[in-house]
């Protein structure tokens, strides 16, 4: 099943032993950006169904952006299919091997559409069953001027900036009062779309 | 400072009563020119911590503006109120603040003084008072404006992320809060 999904050199045993070790690099706040993470094939398949899916704008003090239902409830059978996929045990065995986080639970996913001047302000993502958050981008071309980078916060200061680019799957650990990220103001009339969610316990 | 026909008592009482069975008000051409004039050109510091705010803000020292609100609120028989902040600040782009979860507003009144020129509404960086997690009023920038607003406890407030849309404009104003004794 991995197979189908994810790009080959990306299974390989010493790949995932490297991936570990680059995932624990930074203790206060370990990550990994995982570009051409999937079988391109597939993933521009799962951009063009994603954009067929109903976006409800949302709207808070935290964030301005447009976002689906979990992808539990599509329709969509390539979609339900993608979810089923994410929400597998052999999914979230390989994400085991590379973060040693045990996060079995039923996995969070929602695609989400940031257009110009939309944005979601720094926080930890706070709730005691997500154990690692990811984001599979499939937005393309963004440079800086575009913004919509994923930030990531030590105490006061950006410490990494992900710019969204076609095929990066984000992973990133869950710790409350410290992982603190954000998604910068999408400045220009570029769409930044991504599926995003959490693993959970 | 405050435009005269705000301390003419046959004036002031349609605007009391609608305070009273509203909770809010906003009134227009609340300061005189000369008084807007006085409070231009502040030193503001900046306050940044991401998860919570972003903003620039400096104490307000002006004894006269504070002198004639304590007046107006006497006039409009709010009584017994002890003044218990006074700041003036400066949001531009990229500037809010966050709803907290552990900073519900005091019960008694809080005014926001606006100084801000040709504000874009597109830009957002309105004022939404929350309450039972509904939004209860929304403080649009208006030049010389004031908004006075009755508070409770189960209140909460957050100011929008100001979008590139400002450009270089900046919301300015001042907020005194006072707590009912």
């Amino acid at each position: 099943m991995l197979n189908d999904y994810i790009n080959e050199n990306y299974l390989k045993e010493t790949k995932i032993k490297e991936l570990h070790l680059e995932f624990n690099k930074n203790k206060n706040f370990p990550n990994l950006v995982l570009k051409d993470f999937f079988n391109n094939k597939v993933i521009s398949r799962i951009e063009k169904e994603i954009r067929t899916e109903k976006f409800t704008k949302q709207e808070s003090d935290l964030f301005s952006f447009s976002q689906t239902e979990d992808l539990l409830n599509t329709d969509n059978k390539i979609l339900k299919k993608f979810y089923k996929f994410l929400n597998s045990k052999e999914f979230k065995e390989y994400v085991l091997k590379i973060t040693k986080i045990k996060a079995f639970g039923k996995i969070d996913a929602s695609a989400f559409i940031y257009a110009k001047n939309e944005y979601l302000l720094p926080h930890d993502d706070r709730l005691e069953k997500r154990k690692i958050a990811y984001v599979i981008n499939l937005s393309k071309e963004f440079t800086n001027e575009d913004g919509g980078s994923l930030d990531f916060f030590e105490g006061k200061r950006i410490i990494k900036s992900i710019l969204p680019s076609f095929n990066t799957l984000t992973i990133f650990k869950v710790i409350e009062n410290k992982t603190f990220h954000q998604v910068s103001e999408v400045l220009t009339n570029k769409e930044r779309i991504s599926i995003a969610g959490w693993f959970n316990k | 400072m405050i435009n005269e026909t705000y301390k003419d008592k046959e004036i002031l009482k349609p605007i009391k009563e609608i305070l009273g069975e509203q909770g809010s008000i906003q009134l227009q051409e609340f300061l005189t020119i000369e008084g807007c004039e006085s409070l231009k050109n502040k030193e503001f510091k900046r306050k940044y911590k991401p998860e919570e705010y972003s903003f620039k803000s400096i104490s307000l020292k002006n004894k006269k503006l504070k002198e004639e609100i304590k007046r107006l609120l006497k006039d409009l028989e709010l009584k017994e109120l002890k003044l218990i902040s006074s700041n003036f600040f400066q949001f531009g782009h990229k500037d809010y603040t966050l709803l907290n979860d552990k900073k519900n507003e005091k019960e008694g009144i809080t005014l926001f003084i606006e100084l801000t020129k040709n504000w874009k509404e597109e830009s957002r960086g309105y004022t939404s008072f929350i309450e039972n997690n509904t939004e209860v009023l929304r403080i649009i920038p208006k030049e010389n404006s004031v908004t006075i607003i009755k508070t409770n406890e189960k209140m909460k407030s957050f100011i929008k992320y100001i979008n590139n849309q400002t450009e270089e404009n900046k919301r300015e104003f001042i907020e005194l809060k006072y707590k009912s004794l």
